[in-house]
């Protein structure tokens, strides 16, 4: 690693390496503009004032802010991560609750969340934005009479012209910067930058390096997951490096220069300063004609990362049954050692099944997704659309609770499980009912900025977040999956198949938060068969829990037209803590306002046959593959893997292994229940202990103390 | 037909190749001083009671049922700090293999397989021969660790089902081996030298114990012992912990305290097998 990237590594640690905004005075006129023209134009006005990005040795430019002090767009930006939706953020502001008092939630069941809006960054490295323009005119010409789509299409135009400008402007600085410059090697770079510039995003880039100067400068007008830039930019690179325009030691310097400002982008004075989950890609996987997709593009793009101490992006590498296993091997080598935490493992298996079975997605159409955020799958300028997060064990306590005199008179675990399957559909029907209200509200924002970036926004006349836009992933996260199917399995166990004791007493235990017999209590957490341990019996009942979840869906579909894969992934608040904080005792063993288990592991005690079991158990409890959208799967290994290349060999196995009996996700800590302990104890000799969280990595110390706990009492190997 | 054990584990990384199953055997007839499984050696099934967990609060009494103990278990269920163990259970064969298939495809998937540990194994050679053979019937790799101190005729019947061995190497010197673990090493060793010239693989297992076997000289009696009669597949220095420590405490024993040997000490006699 050079020099140069060393120190640009240090800066993009201290400050912020985009230029202070530049306020704009806009000319009242424009409020004479239909909307989308007036946001637009002034969005367009913003971007083209400000100051072009050239430092001592920058080779990428285009580095925005649309805010900053006493500066802002003064229009809604639709830059989609912090701001500028006019209607998501009336929603959150109802809707989003970010404090401890619960009172967004609504009816404990459910809240809204962060939704994703992944560019298309290969439709503008291949068509350039004049082949967006030429779309564009086309489409003016047949929505002439449809106001709405005309106007938007008008918008866009502007748009796309603007951001044309501000290239050129970009082009023009740099040339004049180059014109000032002594030192012969960073001269050279600025005319680069200026020639790149000059020709991306507008056409087509014709090689690497303008391949990446096109993401990155389109990046800040969405900044979300870059894609699967291993297969778009592979042609390009492959390219180059036959005619001898780069080295592999050239690209990997381009990469870790480009990773440096996708890091950067969230400030490292922010408070998520510490979190993978601001931007995060996928890397290898399915290609559309069923060959795997690891190339040696893919290898640079790790061995980069690995080379740079970042926070971010974070890597996700789509494990298939074509996966060499070398390939694998290296990748889970550079996971144990990443010292930032920000690589997982995900498998194409059983979510392209999902996508093909459930959406009707050709196999070509599924094997094109990445994945973004925290641990969301998505698809290339399609937008990500679960954007709540809800209580899937309120029904089974309705069950227990609402219509005791009902299960109580149950005879077997079938008549019970039809019960629970009625109070289960309500939920899930109620869910839905908010997530399309969310998504109404959410509707009414026009995207004029990012929606060039999305596909079909230009062929349907409205910007993907009025729902123009295809293959959207989209669907329910949900809290408490594994109390659900423990709570059933101990309901099976203890009361129909070994009749220890019956329905009626074990509510009033539960009424009586366990008090009215401790012992029962004793014997469900000793002696129950929890998910997780592989017991047959469990995992029965997970399969059935899965497969009801997949009937009640299958058929219908969300107000934005996706079919509902369900998720279990937390984000950044612990909605499992307040959903659990509201909810009464469950036959798991869960007390009174205990917090629910995040994700698909299993916690606190109920875990005893290891992490062998908790992949078998996982890996094969969702034979419909509907438990395939914001999934995680969290597993701790003893800090001794990291160095003790004997047992190394064996780990990668395992892992292997789990993802052949098709487990979906996983991700990995290397630490001990007792360093967390003692971490939570004396947090600062613990500052730069980091965790996998919840699809992305952070700094324990800096997690919320319920975070904390969850993590701390995850399956150890 | 069943067998006593006192543990089964999953996901084994250290009991042989790959990714294995250790089926642990109740009984054995040695005593080693530094053993780190005290309970396993008594073939009974026993209570392991933790007096430092032990909070006083008197559920053990108030759920026996018995005057004298039949280890029903449970006092152990319902104690609410774990105090209390139950150590030893009968398992017939099909049991024990229908736990071991369960992570058949790990074991195929990483040139793993089931290893039959202890205490010691051979001691109930019945069952064990039983289980060796269900398991060769699935496909399952087998491997048997054992400290050899058992008649050859004993190894003859197994041998035919068992792929592998690791063989426990204490130490060269007779009289120290008999101070040290109770019963000289003759045997031992004449077992060692045969089985080195089976054909099946041998992976030697030396612990390292300071104060008894952690010199430069003993190690290198050992490594002549082993190049004069058939090098092993394999050979593992393992340094002495004392994580086993608190259950001889629980048995109502006192452990003999060893310290753990230093990493520069392990590098020093690994360097004499040059690993």
């Amino acid at each position: 690693m050079n020099e140069r990237i060393i120190n640009l590594v240090e800066m993009s640690k201290k400050v912020d390496m985009i230029p202070a905004p530049v306020g704009v005075e806009y000319s009242p006129e424009d409020y004479a503009l239909p909307e989308p023209i007036f946001n637009a134009k002034r969005i367009m006005e913003y971007i083209n004032a400000q100051t072009v990005y050239i430092t001592e040795s920058n080779r990428f430019t285009g580095m925005l802010r649309y805010w900053g002090g006493s500066v802002s767009a003064g229009v809604p930006s639709d830059s989609f991560m912090r701001g500028g939706h006019t209607f998501n953020d009336l929603c959150n502001k109802h809707y989003f609750n970010t404090t401890e008092n619960y009172s967004k939630y609504r009816e404990n069941l459910i809240c809204k969340e962060w939704q994703h809006s992944t560019p298309n960054h290969n439709n503008i490295i291949k068509n350039g934005i004049t082949g967006v323009l030429d779309k564009i005119k086309f489409y003016k010409e047949q929505y002439r009479f449809e106001k709405d789509k005309y106007e938007f299409l008008q918008a866009e135009e502007i748009v796309c012209n603007g951001v044309i400008k501000w290239a050129e402007k970009c082009s023009k600085e740099c040339l004049e910067a180059a014109k000032n410059e002594q030192d012969i090697v960073r001269k050279a770079e600025l005319e680069a930058l200026s020639v790149a510039m000059h020709n991306v995003p507008k056409n087509p880039a014709k090689s690497f390096y303008e391949g990446l100067c096109s993401i990155i400068f389109c990046f800040y007008f969405l900044p979300d997951s870059v894609g699967t830039i291993d297969r778009y930019l592979y042609p390009l690179y492959k390219n180059d490096i036959k005619k001898g325009i780069i080295t592999r030691n050239d690209a990997k310097e381009l990469l870790q220069e480009f990773f440096i400002y996708l890091s950067n982008y969230t400030s490292p004075t922010s408070f998520q300063a510490d979190k993978t989950a601001e931007c995060h890609f996928a890397i290898g996987g399915y290609l559309e004609n069923g060959e795997d997709g690891f190339n040696d593009l893919t290898k640079l793009i790790v061995e980069a990362l690995m080379e740079i101490d970042t926070r971010r992006p974070a890597l996700s590498l789509r494990w298939n049954k074509k996966t060499n296993f070398e390939n694998f091997k290296f990748y889970l080598d550079c996971l144990r050692k990443d010292k930032n935490n920000r690589l997982a493992i995900v498998n194409d298996e059983p979510r392209i099944k999902g996508l093909m079975d459930i959406s009707g997605m050709s196999f070509s159409e599924a094997s094109t997704y990445t994945m973004v955020g925290c641990n969301e799958p998505a698809f290339p300028g399609a937008m990500y659309c679960g954007t709540t997060t809800g209580n899937i064990m309120r029904c089974l306590v309705n069950t227990l609770y609402e219509r005791t005199k009902e299960v109580v008179k149950a005879k077997t675990f079938d008549e019970f499980f039809e019960i629970f399957s009625q109070e289960l559909d309500k939920d899930i029907k109620r869910m839905i009912h908010y997530n399309d209200l969310f998504d109404k509200m959410c509707m009414k924002d026009c995207n004029v900025l990012s929606a060039f970036l999305m596909n079909k926004t230009i062929e349907e006349g409205r910007s993907h977040t009025q729902g123009g836009s295809e293959k959207r992933f989209g669907g329910l996260t949900v809290m408490g999956t594994t109390n659900a199917i423990d709570s059933l399995s101990i309901i099976k166990q203890f009361v129909y198949d070994e009749k220890r004791t019956d329905m009626a007493h074990l509510i009033d235990t539960l009424k009586s938060n366990w008090e009215s017999d401790s012992d029962l209590h004793t014997e469900i957490m000793r002696e129950g068969k929890f998910f997780g341990n592989g017991y047959e019996e469990a995992d029965d009942v997970a399969r059935r829990f899965t497969t009801e979840l997949y009937n009640l869906t299958k058929n219908l579909n969300t107000i934005r037209g996706t079919k509902i894969f369900f998720g279990n992934l937390e984000g950044y608040h612990p909605h499992s803590a307040h959903f659990g904080g509201m909810m009464p005792a469950t036959p798991d063993g869960r007390y009174d306002g205990e917090a629910l288990t995040v994700g698909s592991s299993q916690t606190k005690g109920r875990d005893r046959e290891g992490t062998m079991a908790l992949l078998k158990s996982i890996a094969t409890c969702d034979p419909c593959c509907v438990l395939t959208g914001s999934v995680v799967t969290n597993v701790m290994f003893d800090k001794s893997i990291i160095t003790d290349d004997s047992k190394f060999e064996s780990v990668c196995k395992m892992i292997e292994t789990y993802f052949k009996m098709g487990g979906l996700h996983i991700q990995l800590s290397f630490t001990s229940r007792e360093e967390l302990l003692k971490a939570k104890a004396t947090p600062q000799e613990y500052k730069n202990l980091k965790v996998r969280v919840s699809g992305y990595s952070a700094n324990f110390i800096t997690l919320q103390d319920k975070i904390q706990n969850d993590i701390i009492t995850r399956t150890n190997h | 037909m069943t067998g006593k054990l006192f543990d089964i584990e999953h996901g084994s990384f250290v009991d042989g190749p790959g990714i294995r199953t250790t089926v642990f055997f109740k009984g054995c007839n040695l005593k080693c001083a530094w053993c780190h499984n005290p309970e396993s050696q008594n073939f009974n099934t026993q209570m392991l009671f933790y007096k430092d967990k032990c909070t006083g609060c008197g559920k053990c009494r108030e759920v026996c049922t018995h005057d004298q103990c039949v280890f029903c278990g449970k006092c152990a269920l319902y104690c609410p700090v774990d105090a209390r163990q139950i150590c030893g259970k009968d398992y017939s064969v099909k049991e024990v293999i229908d736990d071991i298939v369960k992570d058949k495809m790990f074991y195929d998937n990483s040139n793993g397989g089931v290893t039959f540990s202890g205490g010691e194994c051979m001691l109930q050679h019945d069952f064990l021969l039983e289980l060796l053979k269900a398991s060769k019937e699935k496909g399952i790799h087998t491997a048997v660790d054992t400290a050899g101190h058992i008649k050859w005729e004993v190894f003859e019947k197994i041998l035919p089902f068992t792929d592998m061995f690791l063989y426990d190497f204490k130490c060269f010197d007779s009289q120290k081996h008999k101070k040290y673990v109770g019963v000289d090493n003759s045997l031992i060793l004449d077992n060692l030298k045969k089985l080195l010239k089976s054909g099946k693989e041998i992976w030697v297992r030396i612990p390292i114990i300071p104060t008894v076997n952690d010199t430069v000289e003993e190690i290198t009696e050992i490594k002549n012992f082993l190049d004069e009669n058939g090098k092993p597949a394999n050979i593992e220095l393992l340094p002495y912990h004392a994580m086993g420590e608190n259950k001889y405490r629980a048995i109502g024993k006192e452990p003999v305290i060893f310290k753990t040997p230093s990493d520069e000490k392990m590098n020093e006699l690994k360097a004499v097998f040059g690993i």
